[in-house]
């Protein structure tokens, strides 16, 4: 849920972003666009972060084992996903 | 009726890898890179078939020993380590490729525009005396990057040289600009790659690259 979101997030902010010119805005050393992709970017990496250790504390038991692999599985989406924000071109 | 495949099928695999609309016969940097993942993408996809079907034949051979069950193998290694590395590699590669045939100034740089309707193309080039229109035949220079400014009149429909570069949408009310480049004078085939109503095969048109002088006497009006 939170790498769906996440994902449909980062897509609608490149848009708008490029759409609204903020690879234009000079901001801390890079661009409006950067940081604000980038900043989402790891928002949401600390939200997935914030899913595990609330699975971690979970109750042992099937229902803890699946939580954690989710959790695991959302963490390592959002974070192979949205690397490219880091690197890549912003707008053509 | 197996001599006919054994005989068919080879031919059918060879003759994907030349011709007018192949994307394996590159004529230009775009599409080399775009071949050479195909390639690199096919080579894997082969050493994973063979490794597949070699643990197949291995199952019926061999028994598993009581109580042996090779999860660890199976879903770690197997299941989730060898896809991860595959599938990021791929990733790389495409981000890196990506990277390299976006569409960005440069000098000598052309900029020619193409716009689709049902069920032609219509092409304006920058001319001595202003823009040169044609239909359904785009002249670029040789050796020269261009960046092909796409748009259409009517329905979505799909700008595609596949011995040049990738595809790239043509949307009413949006321009997409894709790069292209011959590295030698020639012909190349285009054909929309969008299905764009009941004559979207025969939605056809042809690049005609030129070399210096060529492209001059094109721009000067003298063209073919």
């Amino acid at each position: 849920m939170l790498w769906a979101f996440g994902f449909s997030l980062l897509y609608a902010l490149h848009g708008i972003g490029c759409a609204g010119g903020w690879d234009e805005v000079a901001m801390a050393g890079a661009t409006l666009f950067r940081w604000a992709l980038v900043g989402t970017w790891c928002l949401l990496c600390l939200g997935a972060v914030a899913l595990m250790r609330r699975a971690w504390a979970a109750p042992a038991g099937f229902e803890r084992g699946l939580g954690l692999v989710s959790a695991l599985a959302g963490l390592a989406a959002i974070l192979v996903t949205g690397a490219p924000v880091v690197l890549t071109s912003a707008c053509a | 009726m197996l001599h006919a495949l054994g005989t068919a099928v080879p031919a059918l695999v060879a003759g994907g890898c030349s011709g007018p609309l192949s994307t394996l016969d590159s004529a230009g940097p775009a599409a080399r890179d775009v071949a050479t993942l195909w390639w690199a993408m096919l080579a894997g996809a082969t050493l994973l078939t063979l490794l597949v079907v070699a643990l197949l034949a291995l199952a019926f051979l061999r028994r598993a020993r009581q109580g042996e069950t090779g999860a660890a193998l199976w879903i770690g290694w197997l299941g989730l380590a060898m896809p991860g590395v595959v599938l990021l590699a791929l990733l790389g590669s495409a981000l890196v490729l990506g990277e390299r045939m976006i569409a960005r100034s440069e000098p000598g740089l052309v900029v020619v525009e193409a716009t689709g309707h049902q069920w032609f193309w219509d092409f304006r080039q920058p001319g001595a005396e202003g823009a040169i229109a044609t239909r359904d035949v785009l002249h670029i220079p040789a050796g020269r990057p261009v960046h092909v400014r796409i748009a259409a009149a009517d329905v979505i429909h799909g700008f595609w040289v596949p011995r040049l570069a990738g595809k790239m949408d043509a949307i009413p009310g949006h321009v997409n600009v894709l790069r292209i480049e011959a590295a030698q004078p020639g012909v190349f085939e285009g054909q929309c790659a969008e299905f764009c109503g009941l004559d979207h095969t025969g939605h056809r048109f042809r690049v005609i690259a030129h070399d210096e002088a060529g492209w001059a006497a094109f721009q000067r009006g003298e063209g073919p």
